[in-house]
């Protein structure tokens, strides 16, 4: 099960209370020549399913510790087909501090 | 804040952003609004900027495709030929329809680049870094271009004011836009006889 609930990621995304890395911005732009709004449509798509039960239909791959932040929780996901027919591979975290949704890599998978 | 990489202090800031673009390489967009680690530089990007570097990115790149020559894009037909596929399996792609082949619309017809069709072949994205040397090339042709017009307004003006000192010292002439270029007129008609 994903840490952090969809149903909230999806409720920050949409009230616009997310941040993304530029290096996923540079790499959704890169390799499928999306926005941001390509972006939160995308993860407005995601389930929570686990990702090795069924790899066509389910999204959620694994939850980890993020590497620098103490107490924080990474969740990844990697997605077939989408949006648009493309398959996608990112993962995200909620920032402790500010409460905001950071997207930290969104690329081809 | 603080940074999720070296988990050093995140600030606000509104200054220049050096986006990397498969098409153009480094791009510095201006005046962009974001969040930045005082240690790492890492750099946070809201939903609303984003969109500003998106637009301002897209149109740099449409420029520089642009400004390839039309003998480099090929047609639909041919695209499609190229890939091997039929025509409307080549329109009705996603991959071609998210712009992953480099086209230009010439006279409501859209044009495939070729080299961006051979990649989009083999690798399934068309995108490619546009040679520094090709846009160099189209941008000293401008500069000369530019120059010239300049040098030509610098000796027009040069002989108006040769003009006129030469008026002034024998005798008071009022000065307008109109008389301008009556001499300015004159100077030319004299040139080309």
């Amino acid at each position: 099960m994903p840490h952090y609930p969809l149903q909230k990621i999806k409720e920050l995304i949409r009230n616009n209370r997310y941040d993304i890395r530029l290096n996923a911005l540079e790499s959704a732009y890169n390799d499928f020549n999306w926005g941001e709004s390509e972006i939160a449509k995308c993860i407005l798509r995601l389930n929570g399913r686990l990702h090795t039960a069924d790899r066509e239909n389910n999204h959620f791959y694994k939850s980890e510790p993020h590497y620098h932040l103490p107490y924080t929780v990474m969740d990844y996901y990697k997605a077939k087909y989408i949006l648009r027919g493309f398959s996608v591979y990112t993962h995200f975290y909620i920032h402790p501090n500010s409460g905001r949704l950071i997207i930290s890599s969104f690329k081809e998978l | 804040m603080r940074c999720s990489i070296c988990n050093g202090l995140i600030f606000p800031k509104t200054d220049s952003i050096s986006f990397k673009s498969k098409t153009i390489g480094e791009v510095l967009v201006p005046n962009i609004k974001h969040k930045a680690c005082s240690l790492c530089r890492e750099v946070l990007i809201s939903p609303s900027e984003s969109k500003k570097i998106f637009n301002y990115v897209k149109e740099k790149e449409r420029n520089a495709i642009g400004r390839l020559p039309i003998s480099d894009f090929v047609s639909l037909n041919m695209a499609a030929k190229i890939l091997g596929v039929s025509k409307q399996a080549f329109s009705k792609n996603p991959r071609i329809k998210a712009g992953l082949i480099y086209s230009v619309s010439v006279g409501g017809r859209k044009l495939y680049n070729r080299k961006s069709v051979q990649q989009f072949k083999e690798t399934g994205n068309g995108r490619f870094l546009l040679r520094r040397r090709e846009l160099d090339k189209y941008e000293k042709i401008k500069t000369l271009e530019l120059l010239e017009k300049k040098w030509i307004s610098e000796k027009k003006h040069k002989l108006l004011s040769f003009v006129y000192d030469t008026i002034s010292e024998s005798q008071p002439v009022r000065r307008s836009v109109k008389s301008d270029w009556r001499i300015g007129e004159g100077i030319e008609k004299y040139a080309r006889k």
